[in-house]
């Protein structure tokens, strides 16, 4: 055997050695003409895989991959490559196997052509090696641009060119890279000539389109260009130059497609590596500053005499665009902000901080809510007007010595005021425009009296304006029906059961849009003698549970001072309440599905529900079955069961609109006739 | 709910449901006991001791099991019925429709104590 020969296939051998830590054999013609260590044979099946010809096969032998990969590229000189490593590393580099593979068995093809074999195989070294390093090289990559270039380089040293050229489209664009640094000149003209071709395509093939465009092609010696496919079409070609006519020949043409088949492959596997590492980095930034924001919430809520308050923020993506804050002003009373910049996500998320950090800087030299608001409008201005984008806020102030509070409102949706003595909701609307449309705006404060039991709800539209699956928003009706039920609660409780109250409108949708709630009461005297359970239901006979759960579950709560519930007591009033409830569902919600909204209070003397719906009113009077005792009917029982477990069982039609239900259980020692 | 099924003697039935057999289960019930009536003069007896609540919707299910089973010469009777359910029972006067025992062996015997 040719002693060059022999030393490239034992460079074959190292490499292949080196790359996967395993062995390689060649036979040329049934003889081996590399590999193993004389003594060893190879192991049966891998023998029979050879004998039969297969191409590319895997076994394993004792723990470990073998291939097979044979040339089936010409009938005479019959090339084999025998090849192992351990089984998760030969996989990856089973291409390049195939890669010497084709590229020696062509260089036995080109000895038919009048090269000895030697010069054949000598000339296919520089390719292996080429692949050898260019396997090397992408494994270290980390930018495309900078793959590509060195892939240019490597090809440049292989292959004795003028020049040799990568093009790439990205979004219209067309970016070259060449070896020379030199312009390529007509690339896109080039890219269109070739876009259909299946394999490269040289000057000569070319040369009439190209005359014809009076390209600058015409002047150069000779070209190899392949195009380069990848995510679904052609998106750029690679290729040579040289200034000699008629300079590459059919083992060039060999080379440029299997580099451009590499190529495109890397491309293609690169990008979906940068896509997703991408997302992995915009995820980290987005939790990080999640964190940020959510800390940008004060802990601690301000401690105001008298006054019981609660606020939450979800924002509906990680960052959002509603922001709360709370400070003290000049005199010390304590004055809060909510505001709701439009849009949502990044771009809102950084104008809140913005919004936030004007706040905190000029409330403490501040006295209104409205001089406040001017200049947290005219600090923002600009930034609003860079961003085109505007900020809709509402700052309060509370003064707690004439139980009453002062706000300005930009432009923010109208607040609720429940008045309790007369449970009736007022809506406080803006007292100006919203902040990022005038610098110098003259906003107006109001001031509003509370009484005991009364209660403010500050909100951003992602509240009113979540919708159902068709489309019906809650509405400031909605959340006036919810506050109805939940008003006599704790603020905490009443802000659960809004949040609870959407969730439930929303029917499963995602929420759309940022929600913010902020609520503050006046305590109430009664409020030391009782407990309210607020809750919100959807019109389904499964939600009942939850209700009976909750009337049940009072068992194990320790009221201070509180009346004493036993078993019997809840489980009489929890079915009596169940009675109701799904009564209520029937009747009131024949056709289509509704909300339920209630509250369930435990008073010192008496348990009581309070249960309120918008379906259609309950036929009057009651019918509670005339059952004697004697022939059961198979329904009817629920009424009666109510009335008998109840001290008191009321139902009203409220403003021709609402179903009211209260349930009264006295406790035990209470006259039965108290309410 | 779960419902266990036990026969122990010819043409009696114990039915044992447990959990709570309410608006959510109680066609469950009812559906089960309708099955059951596959023959005449069934005695079936629905053991309550495993249900710690019961509504109207469980009693409506055991008054259209006992109408079932009657209606091909049988009977429907209840046993260890839980403080809830005989506050239910009571107060719907169905006390007086079924009889109740206050333990299955009772019911199966079909001894003269009755609990109210």
């Amino acid at each position: 055997m040719d002693g060059k020969l022999s030393d490239i296939l034992a460079e074959i051998r190292k490499t292949w050695s080196g790359l996967t830590g395993g062995g390689i054999a060649c036979f040329m013609d049934g003889r081996q003409i590399l590999g193993f260590d004389r003594r060893t044979k190879l192991p049966v099946e891998v023998q029979d895989a050879v004998d039969q010809g297969c191409e590319v096969d895997g076994y394993t032998y004792r723990g470990r991959q073998w291939w097979v990969v044979q040339s089936s590229a010409q009938e005479t000189e019959q090339l084999r490559f025998v090849a192992w490593s351990k089984a998760d590393e030969v996989e990856s580099y089973r291409s390049l196997l195939e890669t010497w593979m084709e590229t020696l068995s062509f260089g036995l093809r080109e000895e038919h052509l009048g090269k000895s074999l030697t010069e054949a195989l000598v000339g296919a070294w520089d390719r292996l090696s080429f692949f050898y390093e260019f396997t090397h090289i992408v494994s270290r990559a980390v930018d495309l641009l900078d793959l590509m270039e060195a892939i240019i380089a490597l090809l440049k040293k292989v292959i004795f060119v003028e020049d040799v050229f990568i093009v790439l489209c990205e979004e219209g664009e067309i970016r070259t890279l060449t070896a020379s640094g030199q312009d390529l000149p007509d690339a896109d003209l080039l890219l269109a000539l070739i876009e259909d071709s299946a394999g490269p395509v040289s000057k000569r093939e070319l040369k009439d389109s190209l005359v014809r465009a009076d390209s600058k092609l015409v002047d150069c010696g000779d070209f190899l260009a392949a195009r380069l496919t990848f995510d679904g079409q052609t998106n750029g070609m690679m290729g040579f130059i040289d200034a000699l006519p008629g300079r590459f020949t059919a083992n060039d043409i060999q080379l440029l497609a299997s580099a451009a088949d590499r190529v495109c492959s890397i491309i293609e596997s690169m990008r979906s590596r940068m896509v997703w590492e991408e997302r992995q980095r915009i995820e980290r930034e987005l939790e990080v500053a999640a964190r940020i924001q959510a800390s940008l919430l004060p802990d601690e809520l301000p401690e105001i005499h008298g006054v019981d308050i609660a606020v939450y923020l979800q924002p509906a993506r990680h960052v959002g665009g509603d922001i709360y804050a709370s400070s003290r002003n000049q005199d010390g009373d304590p004055i809060m902000i909510l505001a709701d910049v439009a849009g949502k996500g990044i771009p809102a998320a950084i104008l809140t901080s913005i919004v936030h950090g004007t706040f905190r800087g000029h409330a403490p030299f501040c006295e209104k809510p409205a001089e406040l608001m001017k200049k947290i409008g005219r600090y923002i201005y600009q930034d609003l007007a860079r961003a085109d984008t505007f900020v809709t806020a509402i700052v309060l102030r509370c003064l707690q010595r004439e139980r009453s509070f002062e706000y300005a409102s930009a432009g923010h949706v109208d607040a609720l005021l429940w008045r309790n003595e007369n449970a009736e909701v007022e809506f406080l609307p803006a007292t100006g425009i919203p902040l990022g449309i005038d610098s110098r705006y003259p906003y107006e404060n109001r001031t509003v009296s509370l009484h005991p039991g009364d209660l403010v709800l500050v909100y951003s539209d992602g509240v009113t304006e979540a919708e159902d699956p068709q489309g019906k928003v809650l509405g400031l009706q909605g959340l006036s029906d919810i506050i109805y039920a939940t008003h006599p609660a704790r603020a905490v409780d009443q802000i659960r059961t809004l949040i609870s109250g959407l969730e439930i409108h929303r029917q499963g949708l995602p929420a759309r849009d940022d929600v913010a709630l902020l609520m503050f009461r006046c305590i109430h005297e009664d409020d030391a003698n009782r407990t309210v359970l607020p809750f919100v239901i959807d019109s389904d006979f499964t939600a009942v549970r939850s209700v009976v759960d909750l009337i049940r579950g009072l068992e194990d709560e320790q009221f201070d001072g509180g009346p004493l519930l036993d078993r019997q007591l809840l489980d009489d009033f929890a079915l009596a309440t169940s009675e109701i409830l799904s009564n209520q569902i029937h009747h009131a919600f024949e056709e289509g599905t509704g909300r339920i909204e209630g509250r369930v209070v435990v008073e010192d003397n008496r348990l009581v529900t309070d249960l309120y719906d918008h379906g259609v009113p309950i036929p009057e009077p009651l019918h509670v079955s005339m059952f004697d005792g004697t022939e059961p009917p198979e329904r009817g029982y629920g009424l009666m069961l109510a009335e008998g477990l109840l001290d008191t069982c009321e139902y009203r039609r409220i403003g021709g609109t609402r179903n009211h239900w209260r349930l009264i259980k006295n406790i035990h020692g209470v006259d039965k006739n108290e309410n | 709910m779960k419902i266990d099924i036990e026969r122990p003697q010819e043409k009696k039935i114990v039915v044992i449901p447990r959990g709570r057999v309410d608006v959510q289960t109680a066609p469950t019930l009812k559906e089960k006991l309708r099955e059951l009536v596959d023959s005449d003069g069934l005695t079936i007896i629905v053991d309550l001791q495993h249900v710690d609540f019961i509504d109207s919707s469980g009693l409506s299910a055991l008054v259209s099991g006992l109408k079932t089973v009657r209606e091909r010469g049988g009977t429907l009777h209840i046993s260890q019925p839980q403080p809830q359910a005989r506050t239910a029972l009571r107060l719907t006067l169905l006390d007086r429709v079924f009889s109740i025992f206050p333990t299955l062996d009772q019911a199966l015997d079909e001894g003269e104590l009755q609990d109210s």
